[in-house]
């Protein structure tokens, strides 16, 4: 069947572009592409010039329940906020054997505790770290900066303005983790800080995670490209 | 309990990265008592025990474990005072626990979440992508990364082992001569010959202190260098010792 001359679907175009892209694509970056090519080469294009995203999510709601429902061996999952095509988890055994893959390496119980205080509480400083785990951490810290799970997210104004960590785009992708809302009881253990920040408010607005000061934006895109 | 110390070329140089508030949730889940109302006596003792044996073993512990003894030796004593003729130092009439008991329920919340994040990286190794899950993690360099088993479980199972081993008089400490060197082999040689052995039957027949702890400083180091691994099913259930897959 000649499909030259048809108009693709909304969910085609955008499977077409996950399927293109090594890292998580946004719903922003997807309608950015769309709006964008409606406007430099009109014509058919034109027919998503003024896609929402909410049309964009609708759209993918449909492909993942196809890709689901056709047995495709792969699906679409949603990690570190935004899309990426998948396999399925029960097709590991063949996939592993396939790119003779051993079993991952996995995080010790120290380094996944200190990565979880980090998380939770991020901005942190290695200081804050060592009183909940209540042992010196700089060790753990420094391959979870190599590993880049962690990286340095501004500076506290403590005297001495201690470095203040957070975790990266690659920890939630290591994790399998939209963003970090996903993690349970974040807002519980994550209030703590918040009473605190409150105390000292110098040191907390600063780092806010939204508004990250330039040399953290710098360091944020963990590469993708070996 | 009696201290040997250990020959020079027994000095294994291994990291533990578990600390004392570790080690005291570890003890609380042990001996299932109520977080809230620590026996602090009971407690303390053990901690001690469990110090004492890391210092025998030549541990690299960190400092803070020996500031969580004096704390707890400090709230011990206090415990053995009535409220009256307690020191008047700190605001309320508090109970000396209470600042030991609010910092490891912050704790154990973060290791709450650990074993959150834990299941979430099993799970996500069976996921296959372009890109970004093509770049594996490297292995964490030096000291004891266990993953499910922690330290203080071996220690425990060590203890026992140790605990059953008659001191024998002097005579057999000089007579006897065992390494870390050799066990490793041994322990190998089992690993071969067997899918997964029982750490218990790793000391069979053995009746001499310094052979057992050799013998334990070597599956320390086998894991440390990633020529095996312990598993146990279920917390405190019996510990084995498996091969790595290559």
């Amino acid at each position: 069947m000649s499909t030259d001359t048809t108009i693709p679907e909304l969910k085609q175009i955008l499977g077409a572009l996950i399927f293109a892209t090594r890292h998580p694509l946004t719903l922003a970056d997807m309608r950015k592409t769309l709006v964008e090519v409606a406007k430099v080469q009109g014509g058919h294009t034109t027919a998503f010039a003024s896609v929402k995203e909410a049309d964009i999510a609708d759209a993918l709601k449909l492909l993942q329940a196809d890709l689901a429902e056709s047995l495709s061996g792969f699906n679409i999952a949603e990690v570190a906020d935004g899309l990426k095509l998948q396999s399925d988890d029960r097709c590991a055994p063949w996939v592993r054997h396939l790119l003779n893959i051993d079993k991952a390496k996995h995080l010790s119980r120290p380094s996944l505790e200190t990565l979880a205080i980090i998380a939770y509480r991020q901005p942190i400083t290695r200081a804050e770290i060592e009183s909940i785990r209540g042992v010196n951490i700089d060790h753990i810290i420094a391959v979870l900066m190599e590993m880049e799970l962690v990286r340095m997210v501004g500076r506290s104004n403590a005297p001495g303005r201690p470095m203040l960590l957070g975790t990266t785009k690659r920890f939630l992708e290591h994790f399998g983790l939209q963003s970090l809302d996903a993690l349970p009881g974040i807002e519980e253990l994550a209030r703590i800080e918040k009473t605190r920040a409150e105390e000292k408010p110098a040191a907390a607005q600063e780092e806010s995670v939204n508004e990250a000061p330039v040399e953290a934006a710098q360091t944020s895109e963990v590469p993708d490209d070996p | 309990m009696s201290v040997i110390s250990l020959p020079e070329e027994h000095k294994l140089q291994l990291d533990v990265f578990e600390g004392p508030l570790d080690l005291l949730l570890y003890l609380i889940k042990k001996e299932e008592v109520d977080i809230y109302e620590i026996p602090i006596v009971k407690i303390a003792d053990q901690y001690m025990e469990y110090l004492n044996v890391m210092r025998m073993l030549d541990l690299n512990i960190a400092g803070e474990f020996l500031v969580m003894a004096a704390t707890l030796m400090l709230i011990k004593s206090r415990m053995l005072l009535p409220p009256e003729v307690r020191p008047e130092m700190e605001e309320e009439e508090e109970d000396p626990r209470w600042e030991l008991v609010r910092q490891l329920i912050e704790y154990r919340k973060f290791k709450e979440a650990a074993v959150f994040l834990q299941s979430k990286e099993f799970q996500q190794e069976n996921v296959f992508a372009l890109g970004s899950h093509n770049v594996e993690l490297e292995a964490e360099p030096g000291g004891l990364h266990l993953e499910e088993v922690s330290i203080f479980d071996l220690i425990t199972a060590f203890n026992g082992v140790l605990k059953q081993i008659p001191t024998e008089d002097l005579s057999a400490l000089f007579l006897a001569s065992y390494n870390v060197a050799d066990k490793i082999e041994a322990i190998l040689n089992a690993l071969t010959a067997n899918e997964s052995v029982s750490f218990y039957s790793l000391f069979e027949h053995m009746a001499n202190r310094q052979e057992v702890v050799c013998t334990f400083l070597a599956v320390l180091e086998l894991i440390r260098l990633r020529q095996a691994q312990v598993i146990q099913e279920s917390p405190f259930s019996e510990i084995k010792i498996t091969r790595v897959a290559e």
